[in-house]
């Protein structure tokens, strides 16, 4: 079926309005633009041909995380894979000495982790929230932050040595 | 630690640029934007460095596309003016090009086209050309989009001409129109004579409705989903786990599309269409009719799909409702169904320059 004039300009709003969201996350899966651009056009190319119809902001949100997720997941599983970039690369300017340590310990982290980092500091969602979007079990998301966590910690403290 | 992670994530933006490629890909559903690196784009990126593009390969299509994406400027530098091209036995033509100001100050240029079928009939006045064709110009750095709108004006059925209007109200970096700029028109299909009938399906009884089916094993389909948001179910269901019911009839409803099951898996009820053949754009929507008169349209689609290289044909699709059996028997299954008389596949390229305002 067509397109109309109105369709097409909610879905011009859809796209601007989730681009930040989107983009953050499939950054946050694979540390460089170039893999994270791909991610983001599948994502929303797959919005565009399921036309899905949403109850609330909060539904499209979460609809269009997990559509970013499973593309960032299907991204990873293929034999190109891009390396991850530093973030001053990517933002083209010098990083406060904080954010470099984070940014490198986040580029060692596996994509799983850094997904759920993301959603949860970032996103503000709770694990509970997180395992719906990711069609995971809460206990399953928990033990990942947790691991995470530990794990950032342990990399930041490589980096201060 | 979160303080410093968001600090972190506000400064990752995408770029205008590809916000606006999703934009105008959006504008045009059935084709992926031009996007990623294939062998033709790595031959044209090859051939850009060393210099040494002919303008005839410029004008090759596939190959116009990878140069497009690597560099809209080179694309169209080297790709000749070609105010009519033929593709399929329907000639396309640029006829005229007038400017005017919008509503909003904005320019648009009023472009009018013509298509003439050299072997049959198979244009008419309902031609439908919308999300199918893209303006392709050396401004396109995404930071400025295109906007425009296209009509049907006349169709003379002497000599088989349709002629159109492209109303394209574009923005120059500086917000003005590039006069003189060479613009290619892109189109990849035409529809002709869309056809919506609809009505009451009474060919499957409801109230006897088997409550366990078997969940449809076939190792050549693939599941692609549709969720309507709004509900747990629909939450819950990803490719990985979305079933179709196995097809257990071959119930015809409208031409070349039948009931192939209507029963329940996993407590909800699964109402699956077959579509025998997608070639002029069969579609089916289903509904369940209530007793109070409502509509259900259900909560979910699942399709299974078999690739035949671009185009995925949905052959096989489950609308799932969330309706106890009881309930179901005081219902009625309504059908609308879309098909076109005729889907014309070509290549037409068209390279116009934008003429000087003339007072």
């Amino acid at each position: 079926m067509h397109r109309t004039k109105q369709e097409q300009e909610e879905t011009e709003q859809i796209i601007r309005q989730y681009a930040d969201t989107v983009y953050r996350l499939a950054y946050s899966y694979v540390r460089n633009r170039s893999d994270a651009e791909d991610i983001f056009q599948e994502t929303f190319l797959r919005y565009v041909r399921k036309k899905p119809k949403f109850e609330s902001e909060s539904h499209c949100r979460a609809w269009l995380i997990r559509v970013t997720a499973n593309c960032a997941k299907n991204h990873l599983n293929t034999a190109w894979k891009r390396h991850t970039v530093s973030l001053e690369e990517t933002a083209g300017a010098a990083l406060p000495e904080e954010e470099r340590r984070l940014d490198a310990a986040l580029r060692e982290l596996e994509p799983h982790y850094r997904a759920v980092i993301h959603l949860y500091y970032y996103e503000g969602y709770r694990t509970e929230e997180i395992a719906k979007i990711l069609n995971r079990k809460p206990s399953t998301i928990r033990s990942q932050l947790k691991r995470a966590r530990e794990r950032l910690g342990e990399l930041v403290k490589e980096e201060l040595l | 630690m979160k303080e410093t992670y968001v600090k972190m994530q506000e400064r990752i933006h995408p770029d205008a640029a590809l916000i606006a490629t999703a934009v105008e890909a959006a504008a045009k559903p059935k084709r992926r934007p031009i996007l990623k690196y294939t062998g033709i784009a790595a031959a044209a990126a090859c051939a850009v460095v060393v210099g040494s593009i002919p303008v005839l390969a410029a004008n090759v299509p596939a190959f116009y596309d990878a140069l497009y994406k690597f560099s809209p400027a080179t694309a169209q530098f080297f790709t000749p003016v070609q105010m009519s091209c033929e593709s399929n036995g329907i000639e396309l033509a640029v006829e005229a090009i007038h400017y005017r100001a919008g509503e909003n100050g904005q320019m648009i240029a009023d472009i009018y086209l013509t298509m003439t079928d050299l072997t049959g009939d198979r244009l008419n006045i309902g031609t439908e050309l919308s999300g199918n064709f893209v303006f392709c110009s050396a401004d396109h750095d995404g930071a400025s989009p295109a906007h425009y709108h296209y009509r049907n004006l006349e169709y003379d059925p002497e000599t088989k001409t349709l002629r159109v209007l492209i109303e394209y109200t574009f923005h120059h970096k500086q917000g003005a129109p590039a006069y003189g700029e060479k613009v290619t028109f892109c189109m990849w299909e035409l529809e002709s004579g869309r056809e919506k009938t609809e009505g009451y399906i009474d060919a499957v009884d409801l109230s006897e409705v088997k409550l366990e089916n078997a969940v449809w094993e076939h190792e050549e389909l693939r599941i692609k989903t549709y969720g309507q948001m709004g509900t747990q179910s629909a939450m819950q269901m990803t490719e990985e786990n979305a079933k179709l019911i196995r097809p257990t009839m071959d119930i015809p409803i409208e031409q070349d599309i039948s009931f192939t099951s209507v029963g329940y898996l996993d407590g909800q009820l699964h109402v699956q269409t077959h579509v025998k053949d997608t070639s002029l754009g069969q579609q089916a929507q289903i509904f369940l009719v209530r007793p109070d008169g409502k509509k259900d349209n259900g909560w979910g689609v699942v399709s299974g799909t078999t690739d035949t290289g671009d185009e995925e044909q949905y052959i096989y699709t489950d609308n799932i409702f969330n309706i106890s059996e009881n309930d179901l028997r005081d219902c009625r299954l309504y059908g609308i169904f879309y098909r076109y008389n005729a889907i014309v596949k070509g290549r037409w390229n068209v390279t116009f320059i934008l003429p000087e305002e003339t007072e």
